[in-house]
């Protein structure tokens, strides 16, 4: 792969081309990785238990779940920082499984950056190629050349002012930048990022965001991110891994995860608000609806009487009621989000636009979900398309 | 807020009286803490102080309980200066202190990055046996370590002076591998990412974060090494091959009790280690106090 210096005038951010464009773009899927029934034990703990996974080269992969899902852990024996119990590791046409550290043609962002606080960021960015020079007189590095490469990806990221600071005079953002810039330098074909965020205050954290989305967008390397943000993960993503207890709960694109979660879990976490997941009286599925998908009912609960909940009839046979109360009401900039409660005791959420006419906490609550905005669960939780099973 | 005075005042009250009384009692504290350690000081300065004094009185003002000499002299200093060895001894001593500190720092730091980075099934038992080696007295080890050096013909050499002596860097490990593992493993597994092999991460990454823990174990294991007394006692009988603080005994023996030349010369071979002691205080407090990573 060549470094492209990109003009400063770049695609929209929006446009990030899809996995497969780029995929197909990308020469050879030197970037490719394949997880291969992949276990990590500590003692008697299952962290990874047994991963199947195709990430396709050139994606923006991020890897989600909540704390204790595995998803660090999973960077371990696809870095080579720790050997896989069992399984296999592929980048590209490598098995990687048994390769040393470092020799992976992989460069890795940590969460803390990792920076070396006695070198200056000059000699952070460059120390991998410094090594390099030394193992291998054949690779032609030299001190000009190293400074050289250090030069153009500061300048990819801005940062050719900041070579001669230590890493203790930086802003959080510039020590991410640095980190980036240290793991891009050596053009690795599959970039790790570790929380990569989550060390930043919120404001920072949207520019960094884009400033990731654009380096993505430069490098052409395979991007796997991890996060517990299910947020970030949504809006960055071109493939989306959820990872529930060490497993796969669902991998695909952002929209397949948001639009058609696999089971309760994956459609309770992605997304935000979260899905409100009901039993429903006189169904043995319970039904899913995401808040901005329900309609809230001028009259609240004159179409359909008694229950909480029921399939409505006649001109509204296709759609689900839901009634409730209101506990609190959530501004949320385009308008509000109202938190309620059927009289069952289940809560939901459903947002509520700028134009509506305002429902204090206190007042009861209809909304309508169209049946094609819903989604059905059996009783294991999983996802089943047998809508409107009478029990 | 103005409606409510009545409610308000009994909080405001006992708002107002509890850190008032809260500080006068943190005073009273301070007062008695600096009042005991003040004591303890002037405790342990009072004998340093009274043999400086003495070492300037005169032969007959020796036993004076005066603390300033009628008659204050030089001629003890001049005496240690010329009739004593005093530089051969406080070069040997240097010989013996920087050899022993330079030598248990290279095996503390060895070991501590192994401990830490190569996370042995032994590491264990290895940190239960040092620990253990701290409580172990030095006296007990003296026998076989001398049978030891005399077997090997180390009598009244700079080896037989050290190298016994590295034996006892059971602390030294103890402290760099608390200071080892402060290091963030992420430093040491972006430098393995990157392709370091473990002596490029113990020479680019552990030593320089090390840096001021090392100085300050240096100098803790200098000073003690310094102030040494029995082992080279027993391993060099003969003065010219022997330290300062073996040297002191000459006074004693030789001469009689000449007790302002003895002060004298121990003023003269202490000089060294205050000067070190001066410089390298910030450090040696900074490392135990704060043994964190900035």
């Amino acid at each position: 792969m060549t470094q492209t210096s990109i003009p400063a005038t770049l695609a929209p951010l929006a446009a990030a081309p899809t996995s497969a464009t780029r995929a197909a773009a990308a020469a050879p899927q030197r970037g490719d990785i394949r997880l291969r029934n992949v276990t990590k034990k500590y003692g008697a703990t299952m962290a990874l238990d047994d991963i199947n996974l195709e990430i396709p080269s050139g994606s923006l992969t991020v890897i989600v779940g909540p704390s204790g899902c595995g998803k660090w852990t999973l960077l371990k024996p696809l870095s080579g920082l720790e050997q896989a119990t069992a399984g296999q590791v592929m980048i590209g046409d490598n098995n990687v499984t048994e390769y040393a550290v470092g020799t992976r043609d992989l460069g890795m962002v940590f969460q803390d950056y990792a920076l070396y606080p006695h070198m200056t960021v000059e000699r952070n960015i460059g120390f991998g190629l410094m090594l390099q020079s030394r193992h291998d007189r054949s690779a032609g590095l030299n001190a000009a050349i190293i400074r050289q490469r250090v030069l153009e990806v500061a300048r990819m990221l801005g940062m050719e002012d900041l070579l001669k600071r230590k890493p203790a005079q930086l802003s959080g953002g510039q020590r991410q930048r640095t980190a980036l810039a240290r793991a891009i330098i050596r053009r690795p074909s599959v970039l790790l990022l570790d929380e990569p965020l989550s060390a930043l205050d919120a404001q920072l954290r949207t520019s960094a965001r884009a400033e990731i989305l654009r380096l993505y967008q430069e490098i052409g390397s395979t991007l796997v991110l991890v996060t517990h943000d299910q947020a970030e993960a949504l809006s960055m993503a071109t493939h989306l891994v959820v990872l529930k207890d060490g497993r796969v709960a669902q991998s695909g694109t952002p929209e397949e995860l948001y639009q058609r979660p696999v089971n309760e879990f994956v459609a309770g976490f992605v997304g935000l608000p979260a899905m409100n997941i009901h039993a429903v009286p006189g169904l043995s599925n319970r039904v899913g609806w995401r808040p901005s998908d329900g309609l809230i009912l001028d009259d609240a609960g004159s179409d359909f009487g008694g229950g909480n909940m029921g399939r409505g009839t006649g001109s509204a046979a296709a759609s689900v009621t839901v009634t409730g109360v209101v506990e609190a009401s959530e501004f949320t900039g385009e308008g509000r989000l109202l938190l309620c409660r059927t009289m069952d005791g289940d809560r939901f959420s459903v947002a509520q636009p700028a134009t509506g006419h305002g429902l204090l906490p206190g007042a009861t609550i209809s909304v309508r979900i169209p049946h094609d905005r819903l989604h059905h669960f059996d009783i294991h939780g999983n996802r089943t398309e047998a809508s409107f099973v009478h029990a | 807020m103005l409606s409510s005075p009545t409610i308000k005042r009994p909080v405001a009250e006992r708002h107002n009286a509890d850190p008032l009384r809260g500080k006068a009692r943190a005073r009273l504290g301070t007062v008695t803490w600096h009042a005991v350690l003040g004591g303890v000081a002037v405790l342990m300065l009072f004998p340093i102080a009274w043999a400086l004094l003495t070492s300037f009185k005169p032969d007959n003002e020796i036993y004076s309980l005066a603390p300033i000499a009628d008659n204050p002299t030089l001629e003890h200093y001049v005496y240690a200066v010329t009739k004593f060895p005093i530089a051969l001894l406080l070069g040997n001593t240097l010989i013996m202190a920087l050899g022993v500190a330079v030598g248990q720092i290279l095996i503390a730091v060895l070991a501590a990055f192994a401990l830490v980075y190569f996370r042995p099934a032994s590491r264990g038992v290895f940190t239960a046996l040092l620990a253990g080696a701290l409580v172990v007295p030095a006296q007990t080890l003296i026998i076989p370590q001398f049978l030891l050096t005399a077997r090997l013909g180390w009598q009244n050499t700079d080896i037989g002076l050290i190298v016994p002596q590295l034996g006892a860097c059971a602390l030294a490990v103890l402290l760099l591998v608390q200071h080892v593992q402060n290091i963030p493993a992420s430093q040491s597994n972006a430098a393995r990412l990157e392709g370091a092999q473990p002596h490029e991460i113990l020479f680019h990454i552990i030593l320089p974060a090390l840096r001021p823990a090392i100085s300050a174990v240096f100098i803790l294991v200098f000073i003690s090494t310094w102030n040494e007394y029995l082992w080279p006692l027993l391993v060099a009988g003969r003065l010219e091959d022997s330290v300062a603080q073996i040297g002191l005994n000459l006074f004693m023996t030789a001469e009689g009790n000449n007790y302002g030349g003895l002060l004298a010369a121990a003023a003269l071979t202490s000089i060294p280690i205050v000067i070190v002691y001066l410089f390298a205080s910030r450090r040696i407090t900074d490392a135990f106090l704060n043994s964190g990573v900035k």
